[in-house]
């Protein structure tokens, strides 16, 4: 589905924005309130987004590929907020269209929307 | 309430997790949700190389040295009810620059002088990445907490 948000959104997710250049999207959780997943997409100069700091574990890195064969740098890290354990996939554009793609979930849905992050990370589209 | 083992290079790790005081005395403030991150701190995981998932390395039971290589090491994480036996294991070989591998029991091993499959008690082991792990950890851990 196309909402004129640089990734493809599954049903479910609602996108917002952009506010000073970063397009958001979440997907809502059960109490309508706390979503379980969110995914930005920045411009490539935007700082680290937070939780990259001393108590962030940096679980995988690699190189991944995106829609057209556009090169990303991906880290997958995990780190608490709060009472609750966050993993972030962190993807790094490269090409001509530079841009910082994240996708933060509670580490409670990760495994369930692995897939889905995935592919919404890869459809990034400039 | 899950009760969590965690073996690294022979020391063992015993966690009750999701009931009052589950977690040892250094640890008993940190909240069940930081279990995921405690177990990834404990065997150390962090970006290896990836593998071909085609690759496999097998060996016969009983010969551990054949495939446990030097500077190998091995972890297990057993999630089960508490005092009973675990119901879900992951068993990996860490192999640092040639990445981690997950190790299964095969019904064939390699032939001494052919190298031919041929039935047998045997071990194979195939790569998988750490973030495959992460999600296992998710899958198994993080939801009970």
């Amino acid at each position: 589905m196309r909402t004129g948000f640089p990734l493809s959104l599954p049903d479910g997710w609602r996108a917002m924005g952009p506010t000073d250049g970063v397009h958001m999207a979440a997907l809502p959780g059960e109490d309508g309130e706390t979503p379980k997943a969110v995914v930005t997409v920045g411009p490539s100069d935007e700082p680290a987004p937070d939780g990259l700091d001393a108590m962030t574990l940096i679980l995988d890195e690699g190189e991944v590929r995106c829609r057209g064969g556009v090169p990303a740098r991906r880290l997958l890290t995990a780190h608490p907020q709060g009472e609750r354990c966050v993993t972030t996939e962190l993807w790094l554009v490269a090409g001509d269209a530079p841009a910082n793609l994240c996708a933060v979930v509670d580490t409670i849905y990760y495994a369930r929307l692995r897939p889905e992050l995935q592919r919404i990370l890869r459809s990034y589209r400039p | 309430m899950i009760e969590i083992s965690v073996e690294v290079d022979g020391e063992q790790y015993r966690l009750t997790v999701g009931g009052a005081g589950g977690l040892p005395a250094p640890l008993e403030s940190l909240p069940d949700a930081m279990v995921p991150l405690l177990l990834a701190a404990l065997v150390e995981l962090g970006p290896r190389p990836t593998r071909n998932p085609q690759a496999v390395r097998m060996a016969k039971a009983g010969v551990p040295t054949v495939w446990v290589r030097a500077g190998e090491r091995r972890w297990r994480i057993a999630v089960g009810e508490p005092g009973g036996s675990p119901t879900c294991v992951l068993d990996i070989v860490d192999a640092a620059d040639e990445g981690l591998w997950t190790l299964h029991a095969s019904p064939v091993v390699p032939d001494d002088e052919t190298g031919d499959l041929v039935p047998g008690e045997g071990t194979v082991l195939r790569p998988i990445t750490s973030t495959d792990v992460w999600t296992w950890i998710s899958h198994h851990i993080a939801t009970c907490t």
